[in-house]
């Protein structure tokens, strides 16, 4: 086939779009307001319910926190904690999962912004690969506060049963095993968001370097 | 919309290697068009920026295929279509026209998609964003390596 077969191909084709593909109004209308089975929709989806959990457990947190403090009889966590040491875990608790929500709000908003454009094929690949890195980030940073403070918090329930704050070692473990964690489950969350996303934005960017250079 | 989905079914026929594929790409776009409308000014032809949104769609477009796994942890690869199966068009010339379109990149089966569909080079060079002269180029890249895959048939 030569290149100018092409064309008389591609009419062909046309053809076969008209008779085959031609769907109805009704069929137009339900996929106007059917639900996008896309991945990025999926991930969009992922994130609502993300936020969804977040914000029932801050106010679940914040209430048991302020509970504890204005009733010591009722303490949750009495097992580990005290009174004061409740409160203060699920202040902090509330406080970290206002933030994780406040990051995957930033990470939905990045999504949302670029999943409907009419921008040039050029400009919405750079600005699509952009988002969606800002989105990866935002998605890490949320996860990686949490772990930190969980795992802390519970060293110090178990450490410090029977202890108090001196400067010694178990103390300076209780500074040092946050930067730990997060160092860890931050690099891991980028190892993840590697795993599932990289080759993709990698295929991305090869596009986007193809319209840039000559 | 109803009028202009000849522009849909070409970019999914263009982009979708089975029609469980082309279904929900064509619902994709129908479903982007309808939420981007408003950003219709009017400044370009309807059917160029319908082009350009199809386009976007179809660009981002990624089929999850569960590949490896490192232990508890799954790693995605994403499949990029491959021509249509020869089967499901008994006409031989277009199974040619798949073939030859399956060796191009995705931005390049835009270009083609838009030169096989008469679009000027002005506008291709509009819905694209690059130049007129760039167009032009990539056009004769394309061409190269078209005559290259007919060759090796």
């Amino acid at each position: 086939m030569e290149f100018t077969e092409f064309k008389s191909s591609w009419n062909l084709l046309q053809q076969d779009v008209i008779t085959t593909d031609t769907v109805d109004k009704s069929t137009i209308k339900t996929s106007v307001h059917s639900k996008s089975k896309s991945e990025i929709s999926k991930i969009k989806r992922g994130l609502h319910i993300k936020f969804v959990i977040g914000s029932v457990s801050i106010v679940f947190a914040a209430a048991l926190a302020l509970l504890s403090l204005l009733n010591p009889a009722f303490n949750p966590l009495d097992f580990i904690f005290s009174p004061t040491e409740t409160a203060a875990f699920l202040g902090v608790m509330a406080l970290s999962l206002a933030a994780m929500v406040i990051f995957n709000l930033r990470a939905y908003s990045q999504i949302k912004a670029v999943e409907t454009s009419a921008l040039n094929l050029k400009e919405n690949l750079q600005h699509f690969i952009d988002a969606m890195k800002k989105a990866i980030a935002f998605n890490i940073y949320s996860d990686v506060l949490i772990t930190p403070i969980i795992i802390t918090w519970a060293y110090y329930a178990y450490a410090f049963e029977g202890h108090t704050l001196a400067f010694d070692g178990r103390t300076a473990l209780l500074f040092i095993l946050p930067i730990l964690t997060g160092v860890f489950s931050y690099l891991l969350g980028k190892f993840i968001q590697n795993l599932k996303f990289g080759k993709y934005l990698g295929r991305l960017s090869s596009y986007l370097d193809s319209l840039q250079k000559k | 919309m109803d009028e202009s989905q000849g522009i849909i079914h070409k970019v999914c026929r263009m982009y979708c290697d089975n029609e469980t594929h082309r279904e929900d790409l064509f619902q994709e776009i129908v479903v982007q068009l309808w939420k981007s409308y408003p950003s219709f000014k009017g400044e370009s032809k309807f059917s160029t920026w319908m082009y350009r949104v199809a386009l976007n769609v179809a660009i981002q477009d990624f089929r999850k295929e569960k590949k490896r796994r490192f232990l508890f942890l799954e790693q995605f690869e994403f499949k990029e279509p491959a021509s249509a199966p020869k089967s499901e068009f008994k006409n031989e010339r277009i199974d040619a026209l798949y073939k030859a379109i399956s060796n191009l990149d995705k931005i390049e089966r835009a270009i083609m998609l838009l030169h096989l569909d008469e679009v000027p080079n002005e506008e291709i060079a509009a819905i694209v964003g690059i130049t007129q002269n760039y167009v032009r180029v990539k056009m004769t890249r394309i061409r190269k390596k078209l005559a290259i895959t007919i060759k090796t048939d």
